[in-house]
C-alpha cells in the first residue's frame, strides 16, 4: 500500500493519521474527558476507602 | 509474482481511493488522474508551470471531453482532479464533473478561488463534486503578491468557509519558497479556523514562470530548517485536527519519512516517481503525460484525438519511462546514495526541471543532512532562462561548497555506484511492477533494505532491535485494548 501525492492535484482527503501514538492519543483524550465530566475514579475511590476506614475506627 | 492482492492488502472500501494497492501495480492502473481542462486563468501566479492564463488554442470539446473520463473510467481510474488554468472557467466544467461522478470516481478541483461564485459552487456540488482544494502560499501580503491578484488570498479563504458549508471535502495546498516558512504556523491556524482538513506542502519547481522569478525557489540547503518546521506543524497538525500531506518533491528518507508518508503507518515510505505508474495528466488540448507537471516537450505521450487513452497509456515510450527506467539513468549524489533503488531521485519533474536531467535531485533532506556531516552544502543558479511555452523547462547549475564555519569537518567519502542494492523487480503479466518495500531500523528509525543484518546508519543488531521493538509494540497494542475496553464500560454504564 502506498500514495501518492502528485503535485498539481488536490490534496487526498479521505486520509487519516493512523498508528499507535495517534491511537494512544485520542484514547488519552477520551479518558481525560470523561475525568473532566464525570470526576477521577482512582482518587474518588481512595477517598471512600479512607472515609470508610475512618467510620469503621469509631465503630463501639 | 503473487498477484492474489487481496491477502496482502485491504478491500477498496476500507482505505483512501487514492492509495495504490498490489494489483493497481502490476495491472497498470491509472488510479489518479490531473486534468487540466482549460489553460484560462484568472490569476497571475509568479510561480505558474504551465503559465496559465490564456486558454489554449485547441482544448478539447465537450464530446471528445466526456469520452476522455469514458476512456479513463473503463481504464480504473478512481479518483480524478480537476485543474486550470482554472477549472471552472471552463464553460462546461460541471458536465465533466457530473460525468466522473457517473462513473463513481472520487472527484475534486484544484484552484485558485478567485470569483468562484456561490452559484458556481451550488452547481458543481448539485453535480457531484466531493472535494475543493485552494492553492494558499501564504499569509495575505504574500500569497497576493505570488499569485499576482490583490484580494486572492481574501477569496482563497471565502471559497474554504463556503465549501465547508456545503459539505465538501476542504483542503489546501501550499508552495513553498524562501520566504513561505515564516507564514506557515500563522497560516496553519488560519486554514483550520476556516474548515481544511488536510495540508498538502511542496517546494516550488523552476518551471516556467517560477523559472522567471527564482527567487521563488527554496535553495536545497535550506531544507536543513525547513523539514523540521514541517514536522513539528505535522505534529501539531494531528492533535488539532488539520493533516499534513507530504507532496512528491518533500522528501526523502530522512529523520521524518516514517512519520507522515503513511501519517503514521512506518509500512508506508516513498517508493519512488509514479508518473506513468499509476498516474496520468492531461493537458486540456487532450495531451496526455504520466505526471501533470511533466514538461510537455520532454513527456507528451500522445494525443486523444490521434489514439485512444488505453493505446497512449500501455504503449509509449514517454509514458512509460518509470515503468522501465534502473538506477543506472541515476547521476550524481543520488547514483550512490543508499535509497538509490528505493527512491529513484524523487521527483522526476522536481529535479528534471531544475538540472535539465532527471536521476539527481538536491531537494532532499537525506542527502542534505549527509553533506552537512561533511560540512558541505548545494544550491543552485539559474544558468538558461525557459521558452515562453506552458511547462516549459531551463537549466540551473548545482554548486557544492563548504559550509561556512565547518571547513574542517570529515571529508564526503568516495561511494562506488557497484555497492548500490539493486531490488530485483519481476513485471507482472499486466505490465507493472511492485515498488521495493522497505524495514524501519528500530534502532535509529531509518528506514534500511530488507536484507540488513546490521543498520548501515546506526550499526546496530537489526534483529535485537527489532524484537525489542515487537515488546514494545505487544506492550503498547495491550494498553490500547484495555484503555478501549475500559471507556466502551464507561460509556455503556453512561446509557444505562
Amino acid at each position: 500500500m502506498s500514495s501518492v501525492h502528485t503535485l498539481y492535484g488536490v490534496a487526498i482527503t479521505d486520509a487519516i493519521a493512523k498508528g499507535d501514538l495517534a491511537e494512544l492519543k485520542k484514547l488519552a483524550a477520551e479518558a481525560e474527558a470523561h475525568v473532566q465530566q464525570y470526576g477521577d475514579v482512582p482518587t474518588l475511590l481512595t477517598h471512600l476507602k479512607l472515609e470508610i476506614a475512618k467510620a469503621e475506627a469509631r465503630k463501639p | 509474482m503473487d498477484t492474489s492482492a487481496s491477502a496482502l492488502s485491504p478491500a477498496p472500501q476500507e482505505v483512501p481511493v487514492r492509495f495504490r494497492r498490489m494489483e493497481d501495480h502490476h495491472n497498470l492502473v491509472p488510479v489518479h488522474v490531473v486534468w487540466e481542462i482549460t489553460l484560462a486563468c484568472n490569476l497571475k501566479c509568479q510561480h505558474c508551470g504551465s503559465r496559465a492564463g490564456r486558454p489554449r488554442a485547441d482544448e478539447l470539446t465537450t464530446a471528445e471531453a466526456l469520452d476522455l473520463v469514458d476512456q479513463l473510467a473503463a481504464l480504473g481510474t478512481r479518483e480524478m482532479t480537476l485543474i486550470g488554468g482554472e477549472a471552472y472557467l471552463r464553460r462546461d466544467w460541471i458536465d465533466i464533473v457530473r460525468r466522473c461522478r457517473d462513473h463513481g470516481m472520487r472527484t475534486a478541483i484544484q484552484t485558485g478561488a478567485r470569483n468562484l461564485t456561490d452559484a458556481r459552487l451550488d452547481q458543481a456540488v448539485a453535480a457531484g463534486l466531493q472535494g475543493l482544494g485552494v492553492s494558499i502560499d501564504g499569509l495575505p501580503d504574500l500569497h497576493d503578491r505570488v499569485r499576482g491578484v490583490p484580494g486572492s488570498y481574501d477569496q482563497a479563504i471565502s471559497a474554504l468557509r463556503r465549501a465547508k458549508v456545503l459539505g465538501l471535502d476542504v483542503s489546501v495546498n501550499t508552495q513553498i519558497g524562501p520566504e513561505t516558512p515564516a507564514h506557515l504556523p500563522d497560516l496553519m491556524d488560519r486554514i483550520i479556523e476556516a474548515g481544511a482538513t488536510h495540508w498538502q506542502i511542496q517546494l516550488t519547481v523552476a518551471m516556467g514562470n517560477a523559472v522567471d522569478n527564482p527567487d521563488l525557489l527554496l535553495q536545497p540547503y535550506q531544507l536543513i530548517d525547513v523539514m523540521p518546521l514541517l514536522a513539528r506543524l505535522y505534529q501539531e497538525g494531528v492533535e488539532r485536527g488539520l493533516l499534513m500531506i507530504v507532496g512528491n518533491n518533500i522528501g526523502y528518507f530522512g529523520p521524518y519519512e516514517r512519520m507522515w508518508r503513511g501519517y503514521g503507518d512506518e509500512s508506508m515510505h516513498w517508493t519512488g516517481c509514479a508518473a506513468g505508474q499509476t498516474t496520468i495528466g492531461i493537458e486540456a488540448d487532450g495531451t496526455i503525460k504520466g505526471c501533470p507537471s511533466l514538461a510537455t516537450s520532454l513527456y507528451s505521450a500522445g494525443h486523444v484525438r490521434d489514439m485512444t487513452v488505453e493505446d497512449i497509456w500501455r504503449h509509449t515510450e514517454r509514458i512509460s519511462f518509470g515503468r522501465l527506467r534502473s538506477v543506472e539513468e541515476m547521476w550524481g549524489y543520488c547514483r550512490t546514495c543508499y535509497y538509490a533503488d528505493a527512491c529513484r531521485a524523487g521527483c522526476t519533474w522536481t529535479s528534471e526541471s531544475l538540472l535539465g536531467r532527471r536521476g539527481n535531485n538536491p531537494y532532499c533532506h537525506h542527502r542534505v543532512l549527509d553533506l552537512a556531516k561533511h560540512g558541505l552544502r548545494e544550491r543552485v543558479v539559474k544558468v538558461k532562462e525557459a521558452p515562453p511555452e506552458s511547462f516549459a523547462i531551463s537549466e540551473f547549475a548545482l554548486i557544492t561548497e563548504a559550509i561556512p564555519g565547518m571547513e574542517d569537518a570529515p571529508p564526503l567519502p568516495a561511494r562506488d555506484p557497484e555497492h548500490v542494492h539493486i531490488h530485483p523487480r519481476e513485471r507482472a503479466a499486466g505490465g507493472g511492477t511492485t515498488p521495493p518495500r522497505l524495514e524501519v531500523c528500530r534502532g535509529c528509525d531509518q528506514y534500511i533494505w530488507p536484507h540488513e543484518e546490521t543498520c548501515p546508519h546506526c550499526g546496530s543488531d537489526v534483529a535485537a532491535e527489532a524484537a525489542r521493538h515487537a515488546e514494545d509494540t505487544a506492550r503498547r497494542r495491550a494498553l490500547i485494548e484495555q484503555a478501549k475496553r475500559f471507556l466502551a464500560g464507561l460509556q455503556t454504564a453512561g446509557m444505562e
